[in-house]
């Protein structure tokens, strides 16, 4: 199964993907490799270095969102970059819970080829759904 | 688009009736050549049409001529709310909160700078954070940090990183008074600790250019630009992932809260709160604090500027003539005041992706530009080229004092770099005479100039409608991206 795409007739100013996954973890890893990718090529960030994460949401489209903002601030706040990704999502009391590790490295611009700098997800067709082969599907639009 | 749908009101202005939609409120008057109308997209009528059916509108929202698809509002959207029956909405101004472009000019001339562009924009790029991974000059702890919230310029001059003179020559002086950092999110905080003085990327550039062409030769003299080829250089960059956040913490806030007012609205991402609530002002002045982080950074590059001027050219940036010509925010709400039904009111106006044009006698505006007009600053994307223009009267009238800001895309980045080799293009720009050095090649790919507007006829189509004069235009001679 594709892990994501990216899609080119969405947006005029800004990124947008489609994810993909069998699970909604595996829907979540695959969506913040996306994310990943527009800023640098992944294959060169050796994951070095891990950051584990938990959020708690009323919804899925809220974790999602969120998850992808938690990306964004890490790389902003602590210059790193995400190759590896590990989700786990359970619905638990009506809330769901993400706990994940992500595992990267620090962006070198001396070493790393540099692609665009995603400054926040936005809620503009933003969509998580079930398909009939009960597989996941989100798509995003990231403003840069 | 089709252009039967608009009545043609004056010269390069078409209405959109509000009876076009039964939700809408308020006309939309599209700014722009019949062909720029025609070739706008769609998406641009549908996202005016639902600004027009926001509550409290002072009277019709306005699109430029360099529209194109946003979030919530258009970009080169403007709508004007009256302070106490109307919303303020962060898809109006962005997330990129005071994106900003600044003009600073130079006494040397092309003949000169030409012979030293390679070296010139080396430094520039070895001396100026551009790009994804690098912090900003300046690494700031949180007390600094909310004093730069407050102060925006008037900080950077105080540690050194300016003229005294420069704070006249930026909108609101480079400081918008109602800043409060406690309505600012932790999260927002730490983003914006190590960024301060970094261009960022995507459509964010530092340019020299030399003057094309002169339009109308007193004015440009006001402002600094005397002659054909004199070298200016140009700055368009914004409050970085401070102000990304601070705009993505209030469209949540204002998603949940919109129930208590009873608001509703066709799009998410024009979520509003009533001006004057508490959650209106606490977003109000949190965009402020963006709005002063965005001036601030913009001056702190300057500072940098002008040391690699002066270390390139041996002079100081005084001997070199390097003077702000003016700064304006295109991301932004501002209190300011209009003629409504024979009455002065103060209304917030929301621009984005749209530049302030006020006319002349504002008091606001420098005394040595208030017989001429404020300096409004269009740029083109970074193969053809800018324009110096100069507010007008008449732009008060028709576009509550706004006009555009620069050439808008017209192809998603996805297409422009399938289409664009980033290294093929920096080679092709190089034998055109400009050299660039970008952070990104792909970076590069996304910002080619077939992906956007001719940015001849967006200056045609504003000066056509009287909203803008052209002073002076600009051809790009050395950029550096991130």
């Amino acid at each position: 199964m594709k892990k994501y795409k990216f899609l080119e007739d969405i947006t005029t100013s800004d990124a947008a993907f489609e994810a993909y996954g069998s699970s909604y973890g595996e829907l979540f890893e695959n969506a913040g490799i996306a994310l990943g990718e527009l800023c640098t090529h992944l294959k060169h960030i050796i994951p070095k270095i891990s950051k584990n994460i938990r959020i708690e949401k009323e919804n899925i489209e809220n974790l999602l969102f969120s998850f992808l903002e938690e990306i964004i601030f890490l790389k902003d706040t602590e210059m790193l970059v995400f190759s590896r990704i590990n989700c786990n999502i359970q619905k638990k009391n009506g809330k769901w819970k993400l706990e994940a590790v992500l595992s990267g490295d620090k962006i070198n611009p001396k070493i790393h080829k540099l692609g665009t700098d995603v400054k926040a997800p936005t809620k503009h067709l933003f969509k998580i759904e079930k398909l009939p082969n009960k597989t996941y599907r989100c798509r995003v639009i990231l403003d840069i | 688009m089709n252009v039967n749908l608009f009545e043609k009101i004056d010269t390069a202005v078409w209405k959109l009736p509000k009876s076009y939609r039964k939700d809408m409120k308020k006309d939309v008057h599209f700014i722009a050549t019949e062909k720029l109308l025609k070739d706008m997209e769609e998406h641009v009528l549908d996202q005016a049409s639902n600004v027009a059916s926001l509550p409290g509108l002072a009277g019709p929202v306005s699109v430029m001529p360099d529209a194109h698809f946003g979030y919530g509002f258009p970009v080169g959207g403007v709508a004007a709310f009256d302070l106490d029956k109307g919303v303020i909405s962060p898809g109006g101004i962005g997330f990129d909160i005071n994106c900003g472009v600044r003009l600073l000019t130079t006494n040397l001339d092309q003949s000169v700078v030409k012979p030293k562009i390679k070296g010139l924009v080396s430094n520039l790029f070895g001396a100026i954070p551009t790009g994804i991974g690098k912090g900003g000059l300046v690494r700031l702890g949180k007390k600094e940090l909310k004093e730069v919230m407050v102060k925006g310029v008037l900080w950077a001059v105080s540690k050194g990183m300016g003229w005294n003179e420069d704070l006249k020559n930026i909108e609101a002086e480079g400081r918008i008074k109602n800043a409060n950092p406690d309505h600012v999110s932790d999260k927002a905080i730490k983003r914006g600790l190590n960024q301060l003085g970094s261009l960022g990327s995507g459509n964010h550039f530092l340019e020299i250019q030399e003057v094309e062409a002169i339009f109308d030769e007193y004015s440009a003299k006001h402002m600094g630009i005397y002659n054909k080829g004199q070298v200016v250089v140009m700055v368009h960059c914004g409050s970085r992932g401070f102000g990304h956040q601070i705009a993505t913490d209030y469209l949540r806030l204002f998603e949940n809260a919109m129930g208590k007012y009873n608001i509703s609205v066709p799009d998410r991402q024009l979520a509003c709160a009533p001006f004057s609530s508490p959650e209106g002002q606490n977003y109000y002045s949190a965009m402020a604090c963006a709005a002063n982080y965005a001036f601030c950074n913009r001056q702190i590059l300057t500072h940098g500027i002008r040391r690699v001027f002066s270390d390139t050219f041996g002079k100081s940036p005084e001997n070199l003539g390097m003077n702000l010509v003016y700064d304006v925010a295109h991301n932004i709400a501002k209190v300011e005041k209009y003629k409504i039904g024979g009455e002065t009111k103060k209304l917030v106006v929301h621009r984005k992706g749209a530049t302030r044009s006020f006319g002349s006698g504002q008091e606001e505006l420098p005394e040595k530009y208030r017989d001429i007009g404020q300096p409004v600053i269009i740029g083109g994307s970074m193969e053809t080229g800018s324009y110096l223009l100069l507010g007008t009267k008449k732009a008060h009238e028709l576009t509550f004092a706004s006009t555009a800001h620069g050439s808008g895309r017209t192809m998603s980045r996805a297409k422009a770099k399938r289409m664009v080799r980033g290294e093929k293009l920096q080679r092709k720009m190089r034998k055109e005479g400009i050299y660039v050095i970008s952070a990104s090649m792909s970076g590069l790919a996304e910002e080619a100039g077939v992906a956007y507007k001719d940015i001849n006829e967006v200056v045609k189509s504003v000066s056509l409608a009287d909203i803008s004069k052209p002073a002076a235009s600009f051809k790009p001679i050395g950029n550096i991206k991130g």
